[in-house]
């Protein structure tokens, strides 16, 4: 009874805080939009105005006086302009307090002079400051920007609230009669804490939703009228100028005031919230978070002990794990990297585009080697081939170091672990020159023997091996090594058994050795098969994915997405996709094998 | 009427679990770095230089807080890994962790501006005399749409390297080139006259650019099949093929080796490929021979010019253009010419007679004003990749270089559509 309360107050306390976090952010946010955007077409108007001005031979400061008179006239003493200009590097004119323009800009100032060409030719919203929103325009003289005007509009815009007092009365009567319910019915309790949360966070969603739509109009209405008195007194200013305006009246659409307040965004948010809230209910209410407090009062050294490592984990594997997650949900590039997560939020469109590409060329035109199909079938291919030789002659070198009385044991068993010690890199660019077409030791020793010299990058197959010979090179000293530790500790008398029953050297193989070098292989394998798959140097270094990018492996392909594509988020989808590819692998083999259990035995 | 700058995005339409993400991951960033809200006690300039460039560049920045000491901070050098430099300037300069000024090469300035808060720009302090100051072109390099953000300081671009021994006068036109390269060249005993990396995009490009193609138009289009680009890659085609002159599969490495064990006489190089060079060798460096099947055009190779960028945010950015100033200017390029071995990009330093006398400075010169900026458009660095493979496929004779270059054009143009479209709609 008590839990389930505390669960649900908590859980309220969450969403209602969180709830009216967002709700008075949005509509901050959308009062700056509306401010702003009557800054903005503040600008544009001055802004028009001036480019006509410069370009019918007026001076800076004549067209300075125009601006200060359309502000005067639409009623607006209280904006204050600044008229830079570019080529002179001055303030020309301004109606801020105290100010002598013209004159040179002030070191400090030089942000003013880099907005000329930063602008875009409509002009921009810019931050807004402590004094009110800002805008700035560029004027344009000959398709040039030869300046800008920058405007700061001071008075405050106040639209109503996203939720009135009575709504929100309403709102908490409605969570009290179905919070009181769920406690008069004890078996209904525990779930309250969970579906009060997201209700509340739904019905505070809905009702913004209906306000939103019932204020717009009226919002851009206001806005319009704004609009149109500026723009009549710029007219009226150029009239008395004897200037002739070109383009029409700037007008607010209503995608704009749809765009201050994005209630679908805010809806998922507080759904978000809400879900928040009920994990939060849940984890009180049905006991996880008293029984987690017992565990933690009962043992605290323990977890003081396993703490730096808890923590390390979060800081270094998990984090950049779910932030590359969280990526992979987005359309991030080198270019909109500063964008926020929603601009760039696209779902699941990257996953989309890399498994629903079936386009794999052919039929007269070249195979298509980007596809991810081709790819995949590629890296599966490479690890399958890389294991079984890997396997097999390390295997194979284990049982010749493992003969009885073979003179030189520790000599071989250095050198053939040395291709291991090697970084794997220098081994690498070794086996690529050792495949140089003229130069490699491999055409030579061909052509010392009469034969053609194979072009080793040329085609699929050839250069397919260049990555194999390296790798199995590079990996069979593992396999020979946990081979050879797992054959000597195989009993001697099995043997000296099976030979009294008569069984042959090739049955004792099959029969002795090998179920005997299972436990230590199989773990070995289902390593080697994740390294493998992953072996990024050799591929990178040896052919880099030769001819056309045919020889590429997953993980290069999103290495190369990433880092010469500059699609950081496409690249984060594929990697993912490798993950899962890699965690299906390790869930079957392991149920398959059994093999985490198998040492045991 | 949208409002174009305003990035950032309202709160209400960040997701709530996307905002939370990114507040944790600000958070722990800024747990990591101190914050740069107060002036550094120095000027901090990054730079990957090593060995004596270094040396010479700490010489240049303690002559310079010597000069300014009272008056100003004095500068601190801070060397970063070249291969750790891009992406330690995209991460740490935007959230305000970076230098006050870094020492970059001018092709990823585009992508920075792009991207924005990375780089500050300089009109404001740059005036004609300035401008004036530097070779012709060079500032051209640093500045992307009508903007300057940088000071050059000093260029690289490819140039003929040859051995005196073996070739006494070098080539001016590409038909000589033939017929030196023919006369020399025995393949079965590897032995070349003309050896360069010429299934590499950046080596190939100053044939391209010599017959008028290159990767981008004036406009920012991407023009890689370009008739112009394809009768360049016809003529390396028939070199490599038809006359059989050059060596496979040809690595830089491979072109070191052969050079210094006098089986090439001839490479397309640059700077770099000096130090890298046999000492026993008497090697001379001309311009790049001009191209007798492009009218005797010459060939314009891609020249990188290194330059001292403004890190944007910098507390102080006037005290920072200062020494940027000063870095580029004679005093110190002569400096960093002389004690660091650069090709100073400044004109005032080629008036000390050490520089203009300098038989290896002069040849690159002359071979610098013939060579082009390579574009810092943001699009460029998504052409290199696909630009060598289709290099590779019609060498290789795999295809016809028209072939490979509309290949090449199609997924090249889709990279650059897809980088285009997330910043659209970053924007909209």
């Amino acid at each position: 009874m008590r839990r389930n309360l505390s669960a649900v107050f908590l859980a309220l306390l969450i969403v209602l805080s969180g709830a009216l976090f967002f709700l008075q952010q949005a509509a901050q946010h959308r009062d700056q939009a509306a401010a702003g955007a009557v800054a903005l077409v503040t600008v544009s108007d001055l802004a028009k105005l001036g480019s006509t001005g410069l370009e019918a031979g007026l001076s800076e400061q004549v067209v300075g006086s125009m601006m200060a008179d359309v502000l005067k006239r639409s009623g607006r003493e209280g904006d204050r302009f600044r008229l830079v200009m570019r080529n002179a590097k001055q303030l020309s004119a301004s109606n801020w307090p105290g100010e002598a323009a013209p004159r040179p800009l002030k070191l400090s100032e030089k942000p003013l002079f880099d907005l000329i060409l930063g602008l875009p030719l409509v002009g921009a919203k810019l931050d807004p400051t402590a004094e009110g929103a800002r805008a700035a325009a560029p004027l344009v003289v000959a398709e040039q920007r030869v300046g800008m005007v920058e405007i700061i509009h001071t008075s405050q815009v106040a639209g109503p609230p996203l939720i009135s007092l009575l709504q929100w009365a309403a709102i908490g009567l409605g969570v009290l009669v179905i919070g009181g319910l769920a406690l008069v019915q004890p078996k209904l309790g525990a779930w309250a804490g969970m579906v009060l949360p997201i209700g509340a966070a739904f019905v505070v969603g809905q009702v913004t939703g209906v306000n939103l739509a019932s204020t717009a109009q009226v919002l851009l209405d206001n806005l319009n009228t704004t609009a149109r008195a500026v723009d009549e007194a710029m007219r009226a200013v150029a009239v008395s100028n004897s200037l002739a305006l070109r383009g029409d009246a700037a007008r607010l659409d209503t995608a704009f005031v749809a765009g201050a307040v994005d209630g679908a965004a805010l809806n998922t948010s507080l759904l978000f919230l809400g879900g928040l809230g009920a994990i939060i209910g849940a984890f009180i209410s049905f006991g996880a978070a008293s029984s987690t407090w017992r565990a933690l009062k009962e043992n605290p050294t323990a977890y003081v002990y396993v703490a730096p490592a808890l923590i390390g984990m979060l800081a270094l594997a998990f984090f950049p794990f779910l932030y590359g997650f969280v990526l992979s949900f987005t359309d991030t590039t080198l270019l909109n990297q500063g964008a926020s997560w929603s601009d760039r939020w696209v779902g699941l469109a990257n996953y989309a585009s890399i498994l629903g590409d079936f386009n794999f060329g052919g039929g007269g035109a070249a195979v298509n080697y980007q596809n991810f199909y081709w790819t995949m079938g590629v890296t599966i291919v490479w690890t399958a081939s890389n294991v079984v030789l890997g396997v097999a002659i390390g295997l194979g070198m284990a049982l010749l170091l493992n003969i009885k009385g073979l003179r030189g044991v520790a000599i071989y068993r250095t050198l053939l672990i040395l291709p291991w010690a090697i970084p794997n890199y220098i081994t690498a660019l070794t086996w690529k020159g050792i495949f140089h077409p003229q130069f490699g030791a491999i055409n030579q020793a061909i052509q010392a023997f009469g034969g053609q010299p194979v072009q080793w990058f040329d085609a699929v197959g050839p250069s397919f091996i260049t990555g194999l010979a390296t790798n199995v090179w590079l990996s069979f000293p593992f396999m020979m090594v946990v081979a050879l530790g797992a054959l000597q500790a195989v009993d001697e008398d099995m043997y000296e058994a099976a030979r009294i029953d008569g069984a042959s050297p090739w049955q004792q193989f099959w029969l002795i050795t090998l179920p005997s070098l299972r436990p230590a292989l199989l773990p070995a394998i289902i390593v080697s098969v994740v390294w493998t798959f992953n072996m990024f140097n050799v591929i990178y270094l040896v052919s880099a994915g030769q001819p056309s990018g045919a020889n590429e492996i997953l993980v290069t392909r999103a290495y190369r997405i990433a880092f010469e594509e500059y699609r950081y988020g496409y690249a984060a989808a594929y990697s993912v996709v490798i993950f899962l590819i890699l965690l299906i692998y390790g869930v079957f083999q392991i149920r398959a094998t059994s093999a985490t259990e198998a040492t045991n035995k | 009427m949208a409002a174009h700058a305003s990035h950032g995005g309202s709160p209400t339409k960040r997701s709530f679990l996307a905002a939370g993400l990114g507040l944790s991951g600000t958070a722990l960033l800024a747990a990591c770095g101190k914050s740069a809200e107060s002036k550094r006690p120095a000027l901090v300039v990054w730079h990957a230089y090593r060995g004596r460039e270094k040396s010479a560049l700490e010489e240049v920045a303690a002559l310079y807080s010597a000069q300014i000491a009272g008056k100003a901070r004095p500068v601190r050098c801070v060397g970063v890994p070249n291969d750790a430099f891009a992406d330690k300037l995209s991460a740490a300069v935007p959230r305000g962790k970076g230098p006050d000024l870094f020492i970059f090469s001018h092709d990823r300035l585009g992508g920075w501006v792009e991207s924005g808060k990375t780089v500050a720009p300089i009109d404001f302090f740059l005036n004609e005399e300035d401008r004036q100051g530097f070779l012709p072109g060079m500032l051209d390099a640093t500045t992307y749409k009508g903007v300057t953000y940088a000071l050059p300081l000093n260029f690289k671009s490819a140039a003929l390297i040859y051995n005196k021994k073996m070739v006494p006068n070098p080539p001016r036109t590409t038909k000589e080139l033939v017929e030196i390269a023919t006369r020399l060249t025995d393949k079965s005993r590897g032995r070349f006259g003309f050896a360069y990396a010429y299934d590499d995009y950046f080596f190939h490009a100053g044939i391209g650019n010599g017959f008028g193609g290159g990767a981008f138009n004036a406009a920012g289009d991407l023009i890689l099949n370009d008739p112009a680009n394809v009768a360049a890659s016809d003529l390396v085609r028939k070199w490599r093929s038809e006359l059989n002159l050059l060596p496979d599969d040809p690595a830089n490495s491979l072109v070191t080796a052969l050079f210094n064990e006098e089986r090439a006489a001839m490479v397309m190089s640059g700077p770099w490929f000096l130090s890298e060079a046999s000492k026993s060798i008497d090697l001379g460096i001309a311009v790049l021979p001009m191209i007798s099947e492009a009218g005797d055009k010459p060939m314009r190779p891609w020249m990188t010019i290194e330059a001292i960028y403004l890190a944007a945010g910098t507390a102080d950015e006037h005290e920072a253009w200062q020494f940027a100033k000063f870095l580029a200017g004679p005093q110190a390029s002569a400096i960093m010419a002389q004690k660091g071995g650069q090709l100073p990009a400044s004109q005032a330093a080629y008036s000390v007679p050490a520089i203009a006398n300098d038989p290896i400075i002069s040849a690159f010169k002359a071979q610098g004003a013939l060579a082009v900026p390579m574009p810092n458009l943001p699009e460029m660095t998504l052409v290199w990749s696909p630009a060598d493979k289709a290099m590779k496929r019609f060498t290789k004779m795999e295809t016809t270089s028209q072939s490979a270059w509309n290949d090449c054009q199609t997924e090249v143009q889709a990279a650059i559509d897809a980088l285009r479209a997330s910043q659209a709609g970053g924007r909209s």
